[in-house]
């Protein structure tokens, strides 16, 4: 029986799911959403290429590239986290507008907010 | 020989569910963190699983270079779990600094992230240090 | 000690990636990792001071750990699958961070333990500063082994592969 087929399939189906993915990296509210976003589609690069290395039937070259890549993909992650947050460690008493999300207002003032929102869980719980 | 194939269907399949699991988690979860929880753990077990049905299906034919292809990928999946949670914890780490919002159930309802039931921010704790 | 260590690890790390068994792949093979072991003989194997044996008891316990481990990340999967495809998963979720001191001594068990907590379900280690670890954990009842008192299963597994407690 022949699997080619069935790694084409499969192909096809990762590089549906790493499109799928990309909606996070474009549509992701924060830096770091984007940033996991690209890590996930990262992984699914290394098993991609070797898919794509049965398929062509040189998985014995295609195997060094997948290992340099799972490297580089490691490399580039923590590198970019370490990055944003040495940006983020001079902490302000408040988060950075222009790099979160909208709804982040100032810390204490939500804590005055929510404080006179009843609660509904523990109206459930009683 | 076709159990062979057959593992390898199974295994690839198995993998490619969770692969699904965890894009839909990472697009329908409210906030970065439980996204977090989505891309960590499911991408590990997919990949080996992945990269697993790939070593059966080249030692299904045994010769000696395709044991060594087999030990590389061995060594890659070995290399993956080390390597997966640390990036995860790598970037939850620089969110956490970044104060990244949260999600509550109260934020549904008042459109505000940040405090827990109770109005107290209990998620930074007041002694982390930097 | 930790410098052959560390050249017997580099060396079969060459040859796995180099797969040529001729004079000539191996000699360099010999080289660069005994150059490697030499600069770097204080990197792989920082702060382990235990001899032969026990390092080869410890390997076995380890080996014994991921087994489990391995279950864990089955069941997490399973449990991250099952919240991603509910219904309503804005339902089920109830995110908190959780603080808890461990006991582990050394660098290397606080990794572990780190990795293993991400690797479990419904948690994710967050920072660790000294002996205090910061957990975030999905759901309540996810975070009840660590939040306990006392050190979790998880911890007790740590120790003993590592510091020779009792599981």
């Amino acid at each position: 029986m022949n699997l080619e087929l069935f790694f084409i399939a499969m192909v096809v189906a990762l590089l549906f799911l790493m499109l799928c993915n990309l909606y996070r990296v474009v549509a992701g509210p924060t830096v770091i959403d984007r940033m996991l976003g690209m890590n996930v589609i990262g992984i699914k690069t290394t098993v991609l290429i070797v898919l794509i290395g049965i398929i062509d039937g040189r998985v014995e070259m295609f195997i060094d590239i997948t290992l340099a890549y799972a490297l580089l993909n490691f490399i580039t992650t923590i590198a970019a986290a370490r990055f944003y947050q040495r940006i983020a460690q001079p902490a302000p008493p408040e988060p950075r507008e222009s790099l979160t999300a909208p709804s982040a207002g100032p810390l204490v003032e939500e804590a005055d907010a929510a404080a006179a929102e009843p609660d509904s869980e523990k109206e459930e719980n009683k | 020989m076709i159990g062979f194939d057959i593992l390898v269907i199974l295994m690839m399949l198995t993998g490619l569910s969770f692969f699904v699991a965890t894009t839909v988690g990472i697009i329908r979860f409210p906030d970065f963190y439980s996204r977090v929880h989505a891309a960590g753990k499911g991408d590990t077990l997919s990949t080996s699983l992945f990269l697993g049905g790939v070593i059966v299906y080249l030692l299904r034919d045994f010769s000696g270079d395709a044991l060594l292809t087999a030990i590389k990928l061995l060594l890659i999946v070995f290399y993956i779990f080390i390597a997966s949670p640390t990036a995860t914890h790598a970037i939850v780490d620089a969110g956490y600094e970044f104060r990244v919002p949260y999600w509550t159930r109260t934020s549904d309802r008042t459109g505000k992230a940040g405090t827990d039931e109770n109005g107290e921010n209990k998620f930074y704790p007041e002694d982390l240090k930097g | 000690m930790p410098a052959i260590f560390t050249f017997f690890v580099m060396f079969l790390f060459w040859t796995a990636l180099s797969g040529k068994f001729d004079g000539f792949h191996l000699g360099m093979g010999i080289f660069s990792s005994g150059l490697v072991a030499w600069l770097s003989h204080d990197l792989l194997f920082e702060g382990h001071t235990k001899k032969l044996a026990p390092t080869l008891v410890e390997i076995a316990c380890f080996l014994r750990y991921l087994v489990w481990l391995f279950g864990q990340i089955v069941l997490a999967n399973f449990h991250i699958a099952g919240l991603a495809l509910s219904l309503h998963p804005r339902k089920h979720l109830e995110p908190h961070i959780i603080k808890f001191k461990t006991s582990l001594k050394t660098d290397f068990a606080r990794f572990v333990l780190a990795n293993s907590i991400t690797l479990t379900p419904g948690t994710v280690s967050v920072r660790i500063e000294e002996d205090t670890f910061y957990v975030h954990a999905i759901t309540r009842r996810s975070s009840a082994d660590l939040a306990g008192p006392g050190p979790g299963e998880m911890e007790r597994w740590v120790a003993w592969v590592f510091e020779g407690g009792t599981r």
